[in-house]
């Protein structure tokens, strides 16, 4: 597919009606490094898989799951500074939203808000889109769990699970088998360790590591990491899993 | 049909050779690549607006995909082409309609709403720094010294008040429905107006509708809050169309 001439800015559109600029950036985030949001019968998992690039990198220092209050949490995908920039902004819209209303921002309001951040940035030609996708996921008393992603054309939907990053339609495939509204999110662990391992199967001899946060009912509605011990059992208990699978077939 | 080659198409300020904006005229097919169709129908005391609601993956919860939203409580806006541009306008006019109810004191007006918009639409159709919105916008309202209103806009800046009107992939198939039916029967009421706008939707996808396949929102001179009818209420209506034939 070449853009011609019309892929030089993003506020140029092509002779279909598309904006190719739009549409690299999302290649930019689908050629990136795998996440995943799901909704479990009891909170929110976020899981991402990082890869250990060079053996002097200090592990889970190199984060990619960030809080943006204490009961919500923002993941990013495709690149990081990109990413970075709207969890920036993200912050912002939220510590001025609790300043007016005395509430915290629910995923609802909080996506909108980034979303429209996102997609400012598609319509001016002096600026490029972001190269980061971002899932934001919370809870709050009024709106209970939630989880949301926003792509860098600005578009943002709620979901029961979603993915993006070069492990994606392993993702989706795994997401259409189970149906995480029937496990917990201790039980989902597992699963999500599989998704994040399989993501990466070309890939196996890289080393790699797994960062995974949740909000659940059992550790008191906040964002966290999981305990690293848990991350742990469940990536053995995952490459088992595999394992099985691989003999089976 | 000259392609414009030497570069005329590629930047909103230019003008072609033959005196047309290309960017412009591709917004407007942004605008069907959203793969939908909308409609809009104004009665005599009833003004309904309704879209196909096409939930684009599995994985997506449906109660976070629309397209027909509150500009403010009165007036209802349906909009269709590119998501986030659609959203984003959805944000400008309801600062403007809330601007106006600030400065002014009553509820802004559909008609200068359109009006505003309009304007805004066009100087991106003349400076370079941003592009058209690929989303034209449906809007109406009961107002009180005009009565129902039903007006289209759209990325070239232009708007106009309509009878009945469509946006979309099938715009050209509803419009001349509309217009066979119209001339029909001009002056409908409530249930018309709703059976109309179902009826036409049905008629250019060519497929049967379940209660959760479309939106519906209305707004009326009993009512005058512009809302969503219920998937009962919409299922009700399907029937009696379904009945008729």
């Amino acid at each position: 597919m070449s853009g011609s001439m019309y892929d030089l800015s993003v506020a140029t559109y092509s002779q279909e009606g598309r904006i190719y600029q739009v549409e690299y950036a999302t290649k930019a985030v689908e050629n990136s490094e795998t996440v995943i949001g799901v909704r479990c019968k009891d909170g929110v998992i976020l899981g991402a898989e990082k890869q250990k690039f060079s053996r002097l990198l200090e592990d889970n220092t190199n984060k990619r799951i960030y809080n943006i209050d204490l009961q919500t949490g923002m993941a990013l995908c495709g690149k990081l500074p990109d990413g970075r920039n709207i969890l920036q902004r993200a912050k912002a819209e939220s510590s001025q939203y609790q300043d007016m209303y005395a509430i915290p921002a629910s995923a609802h309001v909080l996506s909108d808000r980034v979303a429209q951040y996102v997609h400012a940035y598609t319509m001016y030609s002096g600026v490029r889109p972001f190269g980061s996708a971002t899932f934001i996921a919370s809870y709050n008393t009024f709106d209970g769990y939630e989880l949301y992603m926003i792509e860098p054309s600005g578009n943002k939907y709620a979901y029961h699970a979603c993915t993006h990053g070069k492990g994606r339609a392993v993702c989706k495939s795994e997401f259409e088998r189970r149906n995480f509204k029937d496990l917990t999110c201790q039980e989902a662990l597992v699963y999500i360790a599989k998704m994040l391992i399989l993501a990466h199967e070309e890939f196996k001899e890289k080393k790699y590591e797994y960062e995974m946060t949740w909000i659940t009912d059992n550790n008191g509605r906040k964002h966290q990491s999981v305990p690293q011990d848990l991350i742990n059992n469940a990536v053995q208990q995952a490459e088992q899993l595999i394992e099985q699978d691989q003999i089976g077939e | 049909m000259s392609r414009g080659s030497q570069g005329h198409e590629f930047y909103i300020t230019l003008f072609s050779p033959e005196g047309r904006l290309y960017q412009v005229e591709y917004a407007f097919k942004a605008v069907k690549t959203s793969g939908l169709t909308s409609i809009g129908v104004k009665g005599t005391d009833t003004v309904c607006l309704i879209t196909e609601k096409r939930v684009p993956d599995k994985l997506i919860d449906e109660k976070s995909v629309t397209n027909l939203y509150n500009v403010s409580e009165k007036i209802g806006a349906l909009t269709t082409g590119i998501p986030s541009d659609a959203r984003a306008l959805v944000t400008r006019m309801r600062y403007e309609a809330g601007e106006f109810r600030l400065k002014n004191g009553y509820y802004c007006p559909v008609d200068v709403l359109s009006k505003r918009m309009a304007d805004l639409a066009q100087t991106n159709t003349q400076y370079y720094q941003m592009r058209s919105y690929g989303v034209e916008t449906i809007l109406c309202q009961y107002d009180d010294e005009l009565g129902p209103l039903l007006y289209k806009l759209d990325p070239s800046g232009h708007y106009s008040g309509y009878k009945a009107t469509a946006s979309g992939v099938k715009e050209q198939e509803s419009i001349n429905y509309l217009e066979k039916q119209i001339k029909k029967k001009a002056d409908l009421n409530y249930d018309e107006t709703i059976m109309l706008a179902i009826q036409t939707l049905q008629n250019v996808i060519s497929q049967d509708f379940k209660p959760t396949d479309i939106e519906v929102g209305i707004v009326t001179k009993q009512d005058k809050k512009f809302h969503k009818l219920t998937n009962e209420q919409v299922d009700h209506y399907l029937n009696l169309i379904a009945n008729r034939d």
